[in-house]
């Protein structure tokens, strides 16, 4: 799994586990008949409504800087052209180097495919959408040598599941 | 001229502040003055601190100063005008004047509303962010500091609504809601093209004052509607509900 | 019954019964497309595509969006709003579309191969590479129209109920009505002002939900004419990008068609078993202003991974993350006035009201999940695996579906005028239902977050294991809905399963336990052998050759009987046979529409290749 998906299923599991026992908690105070200061809980809501708002900010502000926009190649990146069509992926013969930069540049020939790319023990390194009738440019750099697999990502018909090829990096 | 601006400004906050503590101090706590003395100091440093220097580098920066002078000063000196402040604050001259003219009076009225404050906060913000207008400010001095006096200019009606105390809290928060969504295509549009002005050629800075004004819009003016909607949501309700209290009288 | 009450209680069970079918046909394809993917009856990728096309309508728009819509006018009649005779012409015209176009949708999916999924994301409906012909593609678009259709009529069903008399407005202005509909009063009572009775709340989500889907629907509506155009005349097309907003537009807010009348279920019901209003303070009409605006203003969080170079799609799509995080505000706020509802309360645990706590729970869990992929920096992680797969089966299944099932348990016996058959079974269905789709949801997010890609017919290797824990979990889901069905069929017919049966109860009980048991075990003893074949040591006994054409993407193009390949894009290599020399030369310099591999293979890799197809060509 990459880091992202561990910091998701540990972060996951733990905000799940704290909602399940607050829900059993509701449930189970139901068994008992004490009172409870419903006008106040009603009032309550407005600070509930401020508190959410205060965490959806920090959690924006904390992931809005890492997204894969604007990504711009240096001018001494590996240029690799990848072409998707149904079923296959046309990669060109020039091998990756590891520790440069690699700008992809993805078309499609026919409809939206998704150019995935897993190292060999299955772990995702990233995605992009490959648009018909459109240019995608992806910037990565591979840190270590060795064969990556890829596979298509947005269902593109029946063959979908064959569209797979290797990538070999090298020193 | 700027130190001399923000001493006058000062002075006479000053004196009609002092007149009024005299009279009513509960009218004039001590916080206004230092909110209004701290709103001139931030528009005054950032105009002539290194941040200037800077602004002429980078558009953040240039975008950090007149987030500044154009909003932050502006909400501080608003929020040091509350209640017969605004009154006192005006030399007694220029009261006796503008009270005599019905002119003054009805131009002052008209501004005051909420839609024409939008509208002129909307035209002076976009029409300074064109690239023509704001091109233009950089090279002749004097338009510069047009544009500086006339976004705190706006901005302060804009703030002066906000903190009005008098106006519904709910009503102050829509208005402010509005005015942060009608300022964020400005800054969409600063971070979604390609460099506008000829001055800051590059992407990644103009990215970056992008990202600072929506910060900025938010951290000001989307608290300051978060916390009046807060105030408004249950005061409003009581008086309008009387079913709920006829429900909870016949269930007892 | 009153004579208005009434007609909204024969089109809600109308609805209902309709749509359960409906869940009975598209849960069972669920079933067929989870077991072949783990080897259980394996199917055809090209069928396998065309059941998924039609599970996934089938389940999300004819079994969840239309019994919601349907219970909608109940809730509607229960809080005061009955269908009028507008109302009631538009709830039929309603109906009638929806079952024509779902009957639609399943003829060319299930019988002439439709296999574009239900999100037919353009132009794939006209690259069908073998699978379905043009008009089988223009049928497809055309029932999918009827179902939109269908959409916009029910809201304006909904709109003429709730915006009659019965509201109670003070204004006789359409705008400020809407207003007062939407929960405006909350915020400004003397401009939106009621008498004598402020609206209930469980009329705003479906003032909010029967806007937006006008809003949403007509833009795809006009795409699905050019598809239908395109279809039989190839030459007409559109923008990609422009057509997969469009598509999004509707996509999105058609998520909230389930959860919109579902939350005014949530808040029509939760508050009858507790004994107590709904605990809300004004501050939720809030959470509806927000979600009426921006349900309309987020589609493009679904095409985050989507940013051609030199398209604002870029730009578009970063300011789509703040607005879809403020839509979550309204759940944050309704669950917590719900909880709040049931906490410390006289709350009546029935199979119903089970049901909704848990379609609480579920939702909240969901939501969770969904503000993960609401997040561009997680997104680019998750997107198109089976995390989303399993995020949107328990929002649906669960958030949405434990709402239908509350709501049929607890009004199924007002609508026949007789009593629920069996209590204890429904009980069964209720906690199996959940635990077990719970349970195959997280089988699903744990694959997705390990990379595991969605719409897959055949699964890579690595997620086997996972794929075959499900098998067991699926069945016994399968089998609960026959208690659903079961329950349903027995109390139309009057039938009641007495206190003095407590016999049958108990062998009721035994009866599901042994299936349960026979299910898992029926797994165990097949799955077992299947496990381990899959997990014996790979014997290198493939040629080089035959392992290039295997897994070089040759067999998604070419039919070839030796390596099992039986795609139809390219030539058939068993009727073509084709020379050593003739291979080497396609395969490295490509031909026609064939694109060259000789950056991709070796020579060596190609001379293989080469030599495997041209002895094995038209040999078995």
């Amino acid at each position: 799994m990459n880091t992202t998906g561990t910091v998701l299923t540990v972060a996951f599991t733990v905000t799940c586990a704290v909602g399940i026992a607050i829900v059993t908690l509701v449930a189970l105070s139901t068994h008992r008949r004490r009172s409870v200061d419903i006008d106040r809980i009603r009032h309550a809501e407005r600070d509930w409504f401020v508190a959410v708002v205060v965490l959806l900010v920090a959690v924006l502000a904390a992931t809005i800087a890492f997204t894969p926009y604007g990504r711009s190649a240096r001018r001494d990146a590996q240029i690799v052209d990848v072409q998707g069509f149904q079923f296959a992926w046309v990669v060109p013969s020039a091998t990756i180097k590891a520790g440069r930069q690699v700008e992809f540049r993805l078309t499609s020939r026919d409809v939206n495919h998704n150019f995935a790319v897993y190292t060999a023990g299955g772990k995702l390194l990233f995605q992009v959408q490959v648009m018909p009738g459109k240019t995608q440019r992806y910037v990565y750099t591979f840190t270590r040598p060795g064969t990556y697999h890829v596979l298509c990502l947005e269902y593109c018909g029946v063959g979908h599941t064959d569209m797979q090829t290797d990538l070999r990096v090298v020193t | 001229m700027i130190y001399a601006a923000a001493a006058v400004a000062l002075l006479t906050y000053g004196r009609g502040f002092a007149r009024l503590r005299r009279r009513r101090p509960a009218l004039a706590p001590a916080w206004a003055a230092w909110s209004f003395a701290a709103g001139v100091t931030v528009a005054a440093a950032a105009l002539v601190s290194p941040l200037d220097g800077e602004a002429d580098r980078s558009l953040t920066a240039h975008m950090g100063q007149h987030l500044l002078v154009g909003d932050v000063a502006p909400l501080l000196m608003a929020a040091a005008l509350r209640g017969p402040l605004a009154l006192f604050a005006v030399p007694a001259p220029f009261l006796r004047t503008m009270s005599r003219s019905p002119g003054v009076r009805r131009c002052l009225c008209f501004l005051l509303r909420k839609p024409v404050s939008l509208a002129v906060w909307c035209v002076v913000l976009y029409a300074w962010h064109s690239p023509l207008l704001y091109d233009a400010a950089l090279t002749h001095p004097g338009v510069h500091a047009i544009e500086h006096a006339s976004l705190l200019a706006a901005s302060f009606l804009v703030w002066m609504q906000v903190m009005d105390s008098r106006r519904s809290p709910g009503g102050r928060a829509a208005f402010a809601g509005v005015v942060l969504l009608a300022g964020m295509p400005l800054a969409e549009v600063l971070l979604a093209t390609k460099p506008i002005y000829s001055a800051y050629p590059g992407a990644a800075d103009q990215a970056h004052a992008a990202v600072a004004m929506m910060a900025e819009q938010v951290a000001t003016l989307g608290v300051a509607a978060l916390l009046l909607l807060r105030s408004h949501v249950e005061r409003v309700a009581a008086p309008a509900q009387p079913w709920r209290r006829a429900q909870r009288s016949e269930a007892q | 019954m009153s004579a208005e009450l009434e007609v909204s209680r024969r089109w809600a069970f109308r609805y209902l019964i309709a749509s359960t079918a409906i869940l009975g046909a598209a849960g069972t394809l669920g079933v067929l497309l989870r077991d072949s993917q783990a080897d259980v009856g394996r199917i055809d990728p090209g069928w396998w595509y065309a059941l998924m096309t039609a599970h996934g309508l089938g389940a999300f728009v004819g079994w969840a969006a239309f019994a919601v819509m349907g219970f909608s006018y109940w809730v509607l009649a229960q809080a005061g709003f009955p269908l009028r005779p507008w109302g009631r012409r538009l709830a039929a015209l309603t109906w009638w579309l929806m079952v024509l176009g779902v009957a639609g949708v399943v003829v060319t999916t299930l019988g002439f191969k439709f296999g574009g999924s239900w999100v037919f994301l353009y132009p794939l409906s006209f690259h069908a590479a073998g699978q379905w012909g043009r008009w089988t593609s223009f049928f497809f678009s055309f029932s999918v129209l009827l179902v939109g259709l269908s959409i916009v009529t029910w809201c304006l069903a909904v709109l003429h109920t709730i915006l009659g008399p019965a509201l109670h407005a003070v204004s006789d202005r359409i705008p400020n009505r809407i207003g007062v509909a939407l929960g405006f009063g909350y915020l400004s009572p003397t401009r939106f002002a009621t008498n004598p009775r402020p609206v209930p709340y469980a009329v705003i989500p479906l003032t909010a939900i029967g806007i937006d889907m006008i809003i949403a629907t007509l833009p795809l509506a006009v795409l699905l004419v050019e598809m239908m155009v395109q279809s039989l005349s190839p030459g007409v097309h559109v923008d990609p990008l422009l057509a997969k907003n469009v598509l999004w537009f509707f996509g999105h807010p058609v998520v909230y068609l389930l959860l919109f009348p579902a939350v005014a279920i949530y808040y029509t019901l939760i508050p009858r078993y507790a004994g107590r209003e709904l605990v809300a303070g004004n501050i939720i009409a809030v959470g509806w202003a927000i979600a009426v605006t921006a349900n309309v203003i987020v589609w493009a969080h679904h095409i985050y991974i989507d940013y051609p170079s030199g398209t604002p799609q870029a730009a578009l799509n970063v300011t789509m993350e703040p607005l879809t995080f403020a839509i979550t505000i309204v759940s944050a706020l309704s669950l917590y006035s719900l909880f709040f509802t049931v906490y410390r309360s006289d709350f009546q645990w029935t199979a119903a009201s089970t049901a909704l706590y848990l379609g609480l729970v579920s939702w909240l869990i969901a939501g969770f999940s969904g503000l993960v992929n609401a997040t561009i920096a997680f997104d680019q992680v998750i997107h198109n695996t089976l995390w989303i797969v399993g995020h949107f089966h328990q929002m649906a299944l669960l958030g949405i579906g434990l709402a239908i099932i509350g709501a049929t348990y607890a009004w199924l016996p007002d609508f026949v005028g007789r009593p629920l058959y069996s209590e204890s079974l429904a009980r069964w269905h209720v906690w199996l239902t959940f635990v077990f789709t719970m349970f195959n949801t997280a089988i699903w997010m744990y694959q997705g977050l390990l990379g595991g890609p969605r719409r897959f017919a055949v699964l890579p290797h690595r997620y086997d294991a996972a794929g075959q824990l499900a098998v067991p979990v699926t069945i016994v889901l399968a089998a609960a809905q026959l208690l659903f069905a079961f329950n349903i069929v027995q109390t139309l017919r009057g039938r009641r399963l007495t206190a003095d049966s407590f016999g049958t109860a108990r062998a009721i009980s035994v009866g599901v336990a042994v299936l349960l048991a026979a299910a898992v075990g029926g797994w165990a003893a097949v799955g077992g052998t299947r496990t381990a074949k899959t997990t014996a040591p790979a014997a290198p006994t493939a040629s080089p050759g035959k392992t290039v054409f295997t897994t070089k993407g040759c067999s998604a193009c070419h039919t070839l009987a030796n390596a099992g390949a039986t795609g139809t894009v390219g030539p058939n290599l068993d009727e073509k046979k084709p020379s050593f020399a003739t291979v080497v030369e396609f395969v490295t310099n490509g031909k026609g529409a064939m694109p060259p591999f000789k950056g991709q293979l070796s020579s060596a890799q190609i001379r293989d290749v080469a030599s495997y197809v041209s002895q094995v060509a038209g040999t078995r």
